[in-house]
């Protein structure tokens, strides 16, 4: 696996190196069996490699969100090309249209939001949790310390 | 209360029976002692007097008995308060006397009138006296009265006041009127049969005998005359009151008549016995102002001088007058012998060289009563020695000690040599009890001792100063009346001593363990344990204002319960038991082990605890950092999650027809 960034390590774990694995498998495959038909997919995952060369999460997570939402979204157009389409050019041009491209590029982009927002909400509904706990906390050692004439913490 | 009495007033009385009021002194009723009048409760027209017992002077329990013609009989002693309340005296009650003392009446009084309205009922007097094994010594002309011309005189009462205590030296024999007043002991009826015929000589002669001398000359005078002589010499009493007077003012008390036999003046008159004269000497040997002609005069300068008389020994001028002056090589001899045994003493110490004093003065007039770092005294007097050096005499401090804490009474009543009073004295019980603490030094060791021999004289400390203190009863009932009210002391010195000495056996070691404890904090602990103690013990009734001061007391000592609340709840309850007046639930309370280590596991957990919320709220405030590292992991892992079903949905549904 490459090391992409100088400083943070991009261990995506055994799963993500599966699912990268299975990837490059399901590439290698396609281009083995269909040929015409990889140029356009390699275009409509484009966004989603190119992501994949700078994402600095830990185990590429979010480009391995990205990919397997642009790949979900390549699913019917590929399913339909598969034997519709002949030729490069053919395949081309029934697939990398925009609206094809459009779709598949947006359920990247959507990727890459959720990826982005999930953390964001989680921590802070982690944070108000915390908050509360903390809350809590704070009453019963006031208490205590009342109670039994017991030392502020300095901070406080 | 019966008879009208409130309990406020029951209590004033003695013995439940006589008022005395103080406000209306007898200064010729006490022959010198203070005397108020008194009243009986069951006999409103019998007056009596009421003695004053002074604080330093110990009554004489003794002397309690059924009434006596021509005496002051004592009839009860006990406590009673000042006429405003404020203080309190001990009061021995006796019948009145019938009219002014005989000091009031400068007439001479005729051989018969002595006979027959003094001689007779004294003795009668002292012969009922001596049936009790009692002597009065106390026959003094003020101190002896008569109702009116040709009636029969009254003794009066001698009880209020150690024996011979306030004896002018004139009317005590010659080795009781050198002593130290408190000194003189109990002493024996020959004694009072001399006073009696000093009296008799005073008033033959319509004034006092050998007045304006002092009484060291009188001591002397006595010695170098002879008792009857000396007193006589301004009276010619008649044949008849000649010869009795001859025999009552014999100074060998063996030679005296007996009071029974005063009664029969004819056969005391013809009970005459030779003494021989004492062997006197062309020389005198000087001893400081005194100029001894005789041994009895030696024994006695010597005996008032220890430190002039161990250099007339040392240089053998003692003996050496004897032999060649006095001519009694044999006396001699044996001084010489006990001198040389002290100089040849292997380990001398201090008490040597008053010793080899004590022992001469006996060997040369085995008369002599205890001879002692210059004090002449009669062992029997130790209670009252005692209590005039704890007053602050500081020569018989010494004294005392010496005798308390040595077996010099023992070896001057076995000397082989001596004569007079009783074979042998023996020391009270109560000396041995103490002896240990005055020879440790122990703090109040002599203090304790004075307690333990003067049992109705009061505790000293200033604080007991107004009462008359007695036991323990008494101490915490004043010290109930005194409570202050701040945060103070109560228990000194002088009041641990008392109470070691007047509580039981039980309560003693815990008084002896307070007077040992220097450290502040403990001491509190223990004054207020041992305040408890005697409540228990000897006060079961409530004590509300000690009980308030205690709880001034104990309430630094809440801080050590750590729980606020229950801290607070003891103070409540600590007040409301305050108020109960008992002393052991207030310290039982505070002193609960199993509440107090049940605090304290409490205040660890309470602790424990703290440290734990603090450590989670720190981590809190300082791993927000982490937290969204992990929850940028999770939120990945879950877009990947969603990713892949989607991925594996869509498969499905276009691979599935």
């Amino acid at each position: 696996m490459t090391q992409m960034g100088p400083k943070r390590k991009r261990d995506g774990g055994a799963g993500g190196a599966v699912i990268l694995m299975l990837l490059g498998l399901g590439a290698g495959g396609l281009v083995a069996l269909s040929p015409d038909i990889g140029l356009p997919l390699f275009v409509l995952m484009l966004p989603g490699l190119i992501y994949l060369l700078i994402d600095r999460s830990v185990g590429w997570a979010v480009a391995r969100a990205v990919l397997l939402f642009q790949a979900a979204a390549c699913v019917v157009p590929i399913s339909e090309a598969w034997y519709r389409c002949a030729g490069i050019d053919g395949c081309m041009a029934q697939l990398a249209i925009p609206t094809t491209m459009l779709r598949v590029w947006l359920a990247g982009g959507s990727a890459w939001l959720m990826a982005q927002m999930l953390p964001i909400g989680l921590k802070l509904l982690n944070d108000m949790r915390l908050k509360r706990y903390r809350a809590v906390l704070v009453s019963r050692r006031d208490t205590l310390i009342s109670e039994w004439g017991l030392a502020k913490p300095k901070s406080e | 209360m019966s008879d009208g009495l409130s309990p406020a007033q029951a209590s004033d009385l003695i013995d439940g029976r006589y008022a005395v009021d103080t406000a209306r002194p007898l200064p010729h009723a006490g022959g010198g002692v203070l005397a108020f009048a008194a009243r009986d409760r069951f006999l409103a027209d019998a007056p009596r007097v009421a003695l004053a017992v002074s604080r330093d002077m110990s009554p004489r329990l003794e002397a309690l008995m059924e009434p006596i013609d021509n005496l002051m009989t004592p009839l009860a002693h006990g406590v009673a308060p000042s006429a405003d309340h404020k203080t309190e005296g001990y009061y021995i009650v006796c019948t009145e006397p019938p009219g002014p003392p005989l000091s009031e009446n400068r007439e001479r009084w005729s051989d018969r009138a002595l006979i027959e309205l003094v001689l007779r009922p004294a003795a009668q007097v002292l012969d009922t006296l001596q049936q009790y094994r009692i002597t009065h010594r106390a026959i003094r002309l003020n101190n002896v009265f008569q109702s009116a011309s040709g009636q029969p005189v009254t003794l009066g009462a001698a009880w209020a006041a150690p024996p011979a205590l306030h004896q002018p030296a004139i009317s005590e024999p010659i080795y009781s009127a050198m002593c130290h007043p408190a000194g003189r002991g109990v002493g024996t009826s020959a004694d009072d049969v001399y006073a009696l015929g000093v009296l008799l000589v005073c008033l033959a002669a319509g004034k006092m005998t050998l007045a304006g001398l002092d009484e060291a000359m009188i001591v002397r005078w006595k010695l170098d005359l002879g008792s009857f002589a000396a007193l006589t010499r301004d009276v010619s009493p008649s044949g008849m009151l000649g010869d009795l007077l001859r025999g009552m003012l014999a100074d060998d008390p063996d030679h005296r008549p007996s009071p029974r036999l005063l009664l029969d003046t004819t056969a005391a008159r013809g009970r005459r016995i030779a003494a021989r004269p004492p062997r006197r000497s062309q020389r005198a040997l000087r001893v400081n102002d005194v100029a001894a002609f005789d041994s009895r005069t030696l024994a006695y300068a010597l005996a008032t001088d220890d430190r002039r008389s161990i250099q007339l020994l040392r240089s053998g001028l003692v003996s050496q007058w004897l032999r060649r002056d006095l001519g009694d090589a044999a006396l001699a001899a044996q001084i010489e012998e006990l001198v040389r045994a002290r100089i040849i003493e292997a380990h001398p110490d201090a008490l040597s060289d008053p010793l080899l004093v004590m022992q001469v003065v006996t060997t040369i007039n085995p008369r002599m009563p205890l001879a002692w770092r210059g004090v002449l005294l009669w062992p029997d007097s130790l209670p009252a020695l005692v209590a005039e050096a704890v007053d602050g005499s500081r020569d018989l401090m010494a004294v005392a000690e010496d005798l308390v804490t040595t077996d010099i009474v023992s070896r001057w009543s076995s000397m082989p040599a001596r004569e007079g009073r009783g074979a042998a004295f023996v020391l009270p019980p109560e000396v041995y009890v103490h002896r240990h603490l005055v020879v440790a030094h122990q703090p109040g060791g002599l203090l304790r001792l004075f307690y333990g021999l003067n049992p109705l004289l009061p505790c000293r400390s200033g604080q007991m100063a107004g009462a008359w203190v007695m036991s323990v009863r008494d101490f915490m009932r004043q010290l109930e009346k005194s409570a202050p009210d701040g945060d103070t002391g109560l228990i000194d010195l002088p009041l641990a001593v008392f109470i070691a000495s007047r509580s039981d056996r039980r309560t003693e070691p815990a008084a002896i363990e307070l007077l040992s404890t220097k450290k502040p904090d403990l001491y509190r602990q223990r004054e207020m344990e041992l305040l408890a103690q005697l409540q228990l013990r000897h006060h079961p009734g409530p004590l509300p204002r000690l009980a308030k001061w205690m709880v001034e007391r104990l309430r630094p000592g809440l801080d050590i319960w750590q729980n606020r609340r229950r801290r607070e709840a003891l103070g409540r309850q600590l007040a409301e038991l305050a108020a109960a007046g008992m002393l052991s639930r207030l310290l039982a309370l505070v002193r609960d082990p199993a509440a107090v280590a049940a605090d304290r596991a409490g205040a660890q957990t309470a602790a424990a605890e703290l440290r734990r919320i603090n450590a989670e709220i720190e981590s809190i405030d300082a791993h927000g950092t982490i937290r969204l590292s992990y929850a940028e992991r999770i939120g990945h892992a879950i877009a990947g999650g969603v990713a892949l079903v989607g991925l594996i949905l869509t498969v499905l549904r276009a691979v599935l027809p």
